[in-house]
């Protein structure tokens, strides 16, 4: 996963100070919740069928050796070929080898977040080959430079305005912010890299254990393209995203374009099995990589219930906090609540120590999870985790182990309380501090302190004690 | 690489070690309370399939043979590509659109053809392509389209007009129930689709644009056996104005 150099609160700050990324991020979010919330409502009995869903990820997990044995059986008797990559570096090489082993000169991509954990772009575009990315977020911002921000719309930190000026830059045609006429340019030039494409590397939303199925989902219809026209159809998916048999893909199905969009089903949801048999077109050739890199190390630990997720991206839509500072302000391929959880849990040598901070647990990620992730009780216990390796913030470190060398001492803690009211009270005009001095600055960097009550809440139960008597 | 997958299957394996074992097989869904009866079913995919953008048009058997000829005229097709007569619900339809004027443009790709050799750009040009649902589902108004020897899935996917004919009894009420009933389509095929709508996106602030890779339009002829020729559900009045 690429790291960025820059730090977390950097980010934070910068995003914070970008009001047309805020603009962008409060019309796309709000919009997505509202459409959510009306799309699991047309799902009668909802409830039942996100316990069903939950049950089917976790029992899928519970014996993922098991059905990836038996999914790689599956694919190999339809005539795929399965490669299994340990890391990002794996994967790439594996996608790469391929490509040279055909002579592959164009590759059209349709989205697949697991292509970006791995950097399969950086390989490919490095060993001298074409991609482009073929979903219009993702060729957005594969023109601008840039990385996605948003699982299932990459360019959501982009407003109408700043697309039509880019598309005007990178291809030549009349800047405009007419939607529609810019969707019609990206159709026009995509369309000929469809046809000219050598190998279409999709990824997969869910890869079915009993019949070798790969389910990939799309709006736009371009993973559709990207897996029919070129010769070579390679699919990237994560070791963690198999389901038993295909009554189970038709539940979760059922619930991943209602959390992801609201829709009641995606446009265009293909279940492919094998390369063509006999038919006029389609693949010759398919390839499954499957990619662990860290996932495998997570089952039965305390994040593993993370490899549940179906990545519709409901939580960040869901989150505070990704509303106010949007995706690239992580710094991860995976942004929002899940990616604050599956970032360093992952990529445990990154430089990802702080990222279960950025989330005030208050829970509307759980909330929204179509399969009931319980991401705040993983943040906390990453949180714990990062305190007990040391690599937490040393303020914090230092500050939590005074706190609780005071308040295992009654007489001394009540000491520290007096003495701090009489200070705060002392700074303080409006009952709050705005500013504290180091170390305590980190508080106040993004919030304000209150003046420590003139009544303790022990001191008021006390009162009330007596009073009663 | 095998060495990989021994690696990431024994990491599993000491991963579930401590963990309680669990059943052999994923909860079984519940029993969905009675099937609703085909009209009913009917009514629902059409009411759906309108609500996505889809444009359904409702013909008995003998009207439909015609029916596809006028819309495709109507839409101002000339090149029409299609599946292989016997692989439409309809095979009579497809000659019926050609007496109409429609110029067919290789009814599948050759086959046969080197693979770097492959050339899309007449099938590119077409104006409409012309398939058979293999089934349909009434909550979401889909239409479900197989792969297969006469049936390029090209044909669905890049002209701008996708014409789909549809027989009513296909109707499932459900995803679920489709699998449950057909499932073993989707082991046949290599390709099995389920195409709800035309193409669109919300890429750009969520604004909804339709058309974007694949058709702009989604036409589907529900043929209905024992349907008398209503003259507000023929279309005729949408078609020779
Ligand atoms: S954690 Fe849940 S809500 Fe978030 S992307 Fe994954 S499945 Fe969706």
């Amino acid at each position: 996963m690429n790291s960025q150099p820059v730090s977390f609160h950097r980010r934070i700050s910068k995003a914070l100070a970008d009001s047309q990324l805020r603009l962008a991020l409060g019309r796309t979010t709000e919009r997505f919740t509202a459409k959510r919330a009306a799309g699991l409502a047309s799902l009668p009995d909802v409830d039942a069928v996100r316990d069903r869903a939950r049950a089917i990820r976790l029992h899928t997990l519970s014996r993922l050796d098991t059905y990836l044995e038996q999914f790689e059986a599956a694919v190999t008797a339809a005539g795929g070929q399965v490669h299994w990559a340990a890391d990002a570096k794996e994967a790439s090489a594996i996608v790469l080898d391929l490509a040279r082993a055909q002579s592959v000169e164009r590759v059209v991509k349709s989205k697949s977040m697991v292509s970006e954990e791995v950097a399969l772009n950086e390989t490919l575009i490095g060993a001298g080959l074409d991609v482009v990315e073929s979903d219009l977020g993702e060729y957005i911002i594969q023109l601008a430079g840039e990385t996605p921000s948003h699982i299932i719309a990459p360019a959501v930190h982009k407003t109408r305005e700043q697309v039509g000026q880019l598309l005007a830059e990178k291809l030549g045609v009349p800047v405009t912010d007419d939607v529609g006429e810019m969707t019609a340019t990206a159709r026009s030039v995509l369309r000929d890299v469809f046809l000219r494409a050598d190998m279409g590397v999709s990824g997969v939303n869910f890869g079915v254990a009993a019949t070798g199925s790969l389910a990939i989902v799309t709006n736009e219809g371009n993973a559709s393209l990207a897996v029919t026209a070129p010769r070579i159809h390679v699919a990237m998916m994560g070791i963690e995203r198999l389901v038993p048999n295909l009554d189970d893909l038709a539940v979760m199905l059922q619930i991943l374009a209602r959390s992801a969009t609201g829709q009641k089903l995606t446009v265009y949801t293909d279940l492919l099995t094998g390369p063509r048999r006999g038919d006029p077109d389609g693949p010759e050739e398919l390839h499954v990589v499957l990619v662990d890199n860290g996932r495998s190390r997570l089952v039965g630990t305390e994040v593993g219930e993370i490899l549940a997720c179906i990545r519709c991206g409901a939580c960040l839509n869901a989150c505070p906090v990704y509303q106010q500072i949007g995706g690239h302000a992580y710094g991860s391929v995976y942004s929002g609540p899940v990616g604050a959880v599956l970032t360093p849990s992952l990529d445990t040598e990154g430089p990802w120590g702080t990222l279960p901070d950025a989330s005030s647990l208050c829970g509307a990620c759980r909330e929204a999870c179509p399969v009931r992730i319980d991401i705040p009780r993983m943040l906390l216990a990453l949180r714990a985790r990062s305190v007990r390796a040391g690599t937490a913030d040393r303020a914090v470190r230092v500050g939590f182990r005074l706190y609780r060398w005071a308040a295992t001492r009654p007489w001394l803690f009540r000491r520290a309380v007096a003495a701090a009211r009489w200070l705060t009270e002392l700074l303080s005009a409006d009952g709050w501090l705005h500013r504290l001095p180091p170390p305590l600055s980190g508080w106040t960097r993004s919030r304000d302190f209150p003046v420590i009550a003139s009544r303790t809440f022990s001191e008021r139960m006390r009162d009330r004690a007596e009073g009663a008597k | 690489m095998s060495d990989s997958r021994a690696a990431i299957l024994s990491r599993i394996r000491s991963g579930r070690a401590g963990q309680p074992e669990s059943p052999a097989a994923p909860p079984v869904a519940p029993v969905p309370a009675g099937v609703p009866k085909t009209t009913a079913l009917v009514d629902r995919f059409v009411q759906e399939a309108e609500c996505v953008g889809a444009v359904v048009h409702r013909a008995t058997r003998d009207g439909a043979i015609d029916l596809v000829g006028r819309l495709l005229v109507d839409a101002g097709v000339r090149r029409l590509v299609s599946w292989e007569p016997d692989d439409l619900p309809i095979p009579e339809a497809l000659d019926a659109a050609v007496d109409r004027g429609i110029q067919l443009v290789e009814p599948s790709l050759p086959d046969g053809v080197e693979p770097l050799d492959r050339d899309w750009t007449t099938m590119a040009a077409a104006d409409a392509g012309l398939t058979g649902a293999a089934g349909g589902l009434a909550d979401t108004g889909t239409v479900i389209l197989r792969s297969g020897l006469g049936r390029a899935r090209l044909t669905w996917l890049l002209p701008p007009l996708h014409l789909v004919l549809l027989h009513a009894p296909f109707i499932y009420p459900t995803l679920p129930a489709f699998i449950s009933a057909r499932g073993e389509l989707v082991g046949r095929s290599s390709h099995v689709a389920f195409v709800t709508g035309p193409s669109r996106t919300a890429d750009i602030e969520q604004t909804l644009t339709i058309g974007v890779h694949g058709p702009k339009v989604v036409q589907i002829v529900l043929v209905e056996r024992d349907r008398e020729p209503a003259p507000e559900s023929v279309a005729g009045d949408r078609i020779d104005g």
